[in-house]
């Protein structure tokens, strides 16, 4: 078994969702955004990083996943 | 989304952290780090000696404006700010400023403004969606009170620690859909013929072919700002040797660390002033002038990360801005300087410290933007407009107001 690891990328202008630590289904809401392109995981896993990218302002968020 | 596959003992490590992190919530933002030294080392700060307010004027005939933006800079890092620099019955050089009042900050799309729509409101008077810049929704772009101080014949200038091509120095000179879209900004900006711009983002303004290039094409911003009368300078003595006319600036690649060797806020706005000054001086009240913004960036970078140390830290920094332009003013008795914010960031309220110490306890409620309206204060001739609640494109109309400049908002056409 490995791990995966998606870095997603959402606006700063809002809240997260989400939290260091955090289970996460696909389709569940990352951002209290109403116009973010990326709203929701894409896949199902735990939240392992969360960090601001002042350039982009935006937030990285790491999800790892399990591949069976 | 990018995608990597770890091998098991990094999943474990990753577990490990993961668990840290969870019961670390200030780590969490460990991308960022500002500055690299000692946040809570606030020994470069030159508190105001005495707390009164700085005296309102007669004047009424405003010659220049300097428009100082705190990014995320809201009434509570105001006062956490103040409380730790100069005490609780302390003042910070911007709260000496006599007049004071409060801007909504929403934008056309939502409660919540990102800087870009912020300061698209405060350039050019409009509102717009998050993410646009000097233009409406619909695509329609509009002059920016510097564009519009420009035509009537006055030095324009911008300052900022981030990129200067990032959202808020943007908006006073450039009209694109989306603030990532840096590159073309950089273009906007010495196209504009900006007398003075000094921040960060060098990368936008270098060729492709260069490995720091954040470019996609071989267009070569630099040696085109040359070739347009522009004085190139890099570092802290490069500037200061600078008596061009017109100068660009760009300390880094990307934002200004904001440590020594490189120049300050406060040296970066006195550089502006100087060179604006001498650009357009007459010893009369009937010459153009000069527009001036000046951004404290970081204070919002700061405040996304619920790093309380560095948020104040950025926001001495751009105090001590502040004095510089305020000590101007006073002198110059011509020049109306305002400060605000684009937004607040990180929904920051403040509590009284259980065991009776002086430190003030900051709680933040999200990591984003909150939409709480901002301070504004106000200090020279034609300050009393700014008194009171105000919307964030009261701003430029006040200020084009002053300056004769009809009609405004204006098309661009």
């Amino acid at each position: 078994m490995s791990e995966r690891e998606h870095i997603l990328r959402v606006n700063a202008t809002y809240d997260l969702a989400v939290h260091v630590g955090d289970r996460l289904r696909r389709g569940e809401r990352l951002s209290m955004g109403s116009e973010d392109e990326l709203l929701t995981a894409p896949v199902s896993g735990t939240v392992t990083r969360i960090d601001f990218d002042p350039a982009s302002h935006e937030f990285t968020i790491e999800i790892a996943t399990e591949d069976q | 989304m990018t995608t990597t596959v770890r091998t098991p003992w990094m999943v474990t490590i990753g577990l490990l952290l993961a668990l840290v992190l969870t019961h670390a919530p200030l780590a969490q933002g460990a991308a960022y780090k500002v500055p690299e030294a000692d946040s809570a080392d606030l020994g470069f700060y030159r508190p105001p000696i005495t707390t009164e307010l700085h005296p309102l004027t007669d004047a009424d005939r405003v010659k220049n404006v300097i428009l100082c933006i705190g990014d995320g800079m809201g009434l509570s890092q105001v006062a956490l700010t103040s409380s730790k620099a100069v005490g609780r019955k302390g003042r910070l050089h911007m709260e000496r400023l006599p007049i004071s009042g409060l801007v909504r900050t929403w934008s056309a799309n939502s409660a919540v403004t990102d800087s870009a729509a912020a300061s698209t409101a405060m350039a050019c008077g409009v509102k717009t969606n998050n993410g646009m810049i000097g233009m409406t929704p619909d695509g329609q772009r509009y002059h920016t009170i510097l564009e519009a101080a420009q035509a009537r014949g006055m030095a324009t200038g911008l300052v900022a620690t981030a990129a200067i091509t990032h959202a808020t120095p943007a908006a006073f000179a450039s009209h694109v859909k989306s603030r990532k879209m840096e590159d073309r900004i950089a273009e906007h900006l010495i196209g504009n013929r900006v007398n003075v711009l000094f921040g960060g983002g060098r990368r936008f303004f270098l060729p492709g072919s260069d490995p720091n290039s954040g470019r996609e094409d071989e267009i070569d911003l630099i040696t085109a700002a040359r070739e347009a009368g522009y004085a190139y300078v890099e570092t802290a003595c490069d500037l200061r040797s600078s008596g061009d006319d017109r100068i660009l600036g760009l300390f880094q690649l990307g934002a200004l660390t904001t440590v020594e060797p490189e120049p300050s806020l406060a040296t970066l706005t006195e550089k502006a002033i100087e060179t604006l000054h001498r650009v357009n001086h007459r010893p009369d009240t009937e010459g153009p002038g000069f527009f001036l913004m000046v951004e404290g960036s970081q204070i919002d970078w700061a405040c996304h990360n619920h790093d309380t140390a560095a948020t104040i830290r950025q926001t001495l920094l751009f105090d001590q801005a502040v004095e510089a332009a305020v000590d101007f003013a006073l002198k110059d008795g011509h020049t109306l300087v305002i400060v605000t914010a684009d937004h607040e960031t990180g929904g920051l309220t403040l509590f009284d410290n259980d065991n009776g110490e002086a430190d003030l306890v900051p709680r933040w409620s999200t990591k984003g933007h909150s939409c709480s309206p901002v301070p504004i204060w106000a200090v020279g001739p034609g300050a009393l407009r700014f008194a009171g609640v105000q919307d964030n494109t009261d701003v430029p109309r006040k200020i084009a107001r002053m300056l004769d400049i009809k009609p405004f908002p204006r098309l661009v056409k």
